[in-house]
């Protein structure tokens, strides 16, 4: 009863799916790989993303590509002022030892997030109708524009974050500072900059995958909660704070999750997901893709 | 550039102090040795002067600025390389990418860039062989000989070395110290905390000896030299 085109449908489906958690994840790694915060608060960015996009579009009328543009640069801002106002003093103040605190802090943020969205926006969903309409056919394959638009928004923004940190000097300086703190100062980089615009480009990353998303999931004040939980699986699938293995795992999962949604009973996907994240968790802790290179 | 230290106490968090008052004067283009035993406070007064750890007392003249309140990438900017104790390459960066970052405070002017990375490799040509291989994949030796092309590039005014000599083998300490040497000689001033009294002596003109905290004697490295056997022995 599955067909060979049964099959290629649901991997074209579940690679567009995932291709968005990638992008998700790839903010969260790259925040948790250089900052080392652990930002319960990306689904939140995700959800303000998702409402700059639907007053760009639907209040302001701008064109689309402008509202996923608004997005990125807002809650790029908002990253940065969320990075210098409230967690590098924190982390100042308390060296090595904060991770948890950090975890915790954004925590806070989250639910003062949630609950501002609820007060400005209210609880109404927001959402829009298909904005790229009409859908490609090949054979029995189905795709909708509006997926192939995520799609190709996903692979330029992954392929545009991916050269930027492996050719840029900036890029280079990032991951310095992710692999040796303090021997990136002894180079003259000011690594407080670095935290707060690496806080910024994965908060924008959020906002975008928020904006990409608003035809699909409509935007209200707890939206990103879903959504930050497969970043997470994500990010464990790919390994902690890699984001080239986030941008892998994520099309992963979500091609897992097309398949378990045809063949397994209705229900069990989440459970496939957590079965997924405690094998990798015990066979392979360091991530699926994940490669080490030891100081000697 | 002239270094003076005067009455510096430090120490870590709420613990006790490690420094107890010192001061040290390094002269324009001088080299100047600090020896004493672990825990005698050597890297923390480096720290202290790279500006990784801010004193609890006392103050420090870098040329003709005050130090106070700047931090490391702001002391990096202004001339000063630090070798940091332990390893310092960035372990998953290539070779080449580590020098790349060596060049960050003058990273828009690419000539001077590219001038200065052809000079690191003709001055250490084993990591032009290993331009592309990942710095923490390479021996012991070619990480300290990375680390110090790296800190020359920005052709520093000071630099302080903290035990470039660890853990290597005999003949790359005397290469390490050669290195050391050659940077003297094209202007920079040094000053370095080896374990290694002897290769010290060779390369300084005057040597600090620390002990619990302080300065405990000092003197020219060629008086030094001849009962450098008996100053170790006696202190450290």
């Amino acid at each position: 009863m599955f067909t060979a085109s049964t099959l290629l449908q649901l991997t074209i489906d579940g690679i567009t799916r995932g291709a968005m958690y990638g992008l998700m994840a790839a903010g969260l790694a790259l925040i948790f790989g250089i900052v080392r915060v652990i930002n319960m608060a990306h689904g939140e960015l995700f959800m303000l993303g998702a409402y700059v996009m639907y007053f760009a579009t639907a209040a302001l009328g701008l064109p689309a590509p402008v509202g996923i543009v608004l997005a990125s640069a807002m809650m790029f801002v908002v990253g940065v002022a969320m990075e210098r106002s409230l967690i590098a003093p924190l982390r100042v103040r308390l060296g090595d030892r904060w991770l948890v605190d950090g975890y915790v802090l954004t925590i806070g943020i989250m639910v003062v997030l949630q609950n501002l969205a609820l007060i400005v926006f209210g609880p109404r969903e927001r959402g829009l109708a298909s904005l790229w309409p009409g859908r490609i056919e090949i054979g029995d394959i189905v795709i909708s524009n509006e997926r192939l638009v995520i799609l190709a928004g996903a692979i330029a923004a992954m392929a545009a974050l991916g050269l930027f940190l492996s050719k840029s000097s900036l890029g280079r300086a990032i991951r310095a500072t992710a692999e040796h703190p303090d021997a990136a100062q002894v180079m003259g980089i000011d690594t407080g900059r670095i935290y707060a615009f690496t806080f910024g480009i994965g908060s924008a990353l959020a906002g975008a995958v928020g904006a990409l998303l608003l035809s699909i999931y409509p935007a209200y004040p707890t939206v990103g909660g879903d959504i930050l939980l497969k970043a997470f699986v994500v990010v464990i699938m790919g390994g902690l704070g890699r984001v080239g293995g986030a941008m892998l795992a994520g099309p992963l999962l979500g091609i897992i999750e097309a398949y378990a949604t045809a063949f397994a009973p209705g229900g069990w996907q989440n459970t496939i997901t957590s079965l997924l994240v405690l094998a990798v968790l015990v066979l392979r802790p360091q991530g699926l893709f994940s490669r080490q290179v030891t100081r000697p | 550039m002239k270094l003076a230290v005067n009455d510096i106490q430090a120490g870590y968090g709420a613990g006790a102090d490690v420094l107890h008052g010192v001061s040290l004067t390094i002269e324009n283009n001088a080299a100047i040795g600090l020896i004493g035993a672990n825990g005698a406070g050597k890297s923390t007064l480096l720290k202290v002067i790279c500006g990784f750890l801010e004193p609890r007392g006392g103050n420090i003249s870098i040329a003709d600025w005050q130090h106070a309140d700047l931090k490391p990438h702001q002391l990096a900017e202004r001339g000063i390389g630090y070798l940091m104790e332990g390893h310092s390459v960035f372990p998953s960066l290539t070779v080449e990418e580590n020098l790349l970052l060596g060049t960050w405070s003058f990273r828009h002017d690419r000539q001077r860039v590219k001038a200065q990375i052809e000079k690191a490799y003709a001055a250490s040509p084993i990591l032009t062989e290993k331009r592309d291989v990942r710095a923490g994949l390479l021996s012991g030796g070619q990480q300290r000989l990375l680390e110090l092309e790296r800190l020359a590039l920005i052709e520093p005014s000071l630099i302080v070395l903290d035990e470039p000599s660890l853990g290597l083998a005999p003949k790359l300490v005397r290469e390490v110290f050669d290195r050391i040497a050659s940077l003297r000689r094209s202007g920079s001033t040094i000053l370095v905390v080896d374990q290694s009294a002897r290769q010290i002596c060779a390369v300084c003109d005057f040597v600090y000896v620390m002990r619990l905290g302080r300065i405990h004697m000092s003197g020219p490295a060629a008086e030094f030299g001849s009962r450098i056997e008996e100053v170790v022995r006696e202190f450290i």
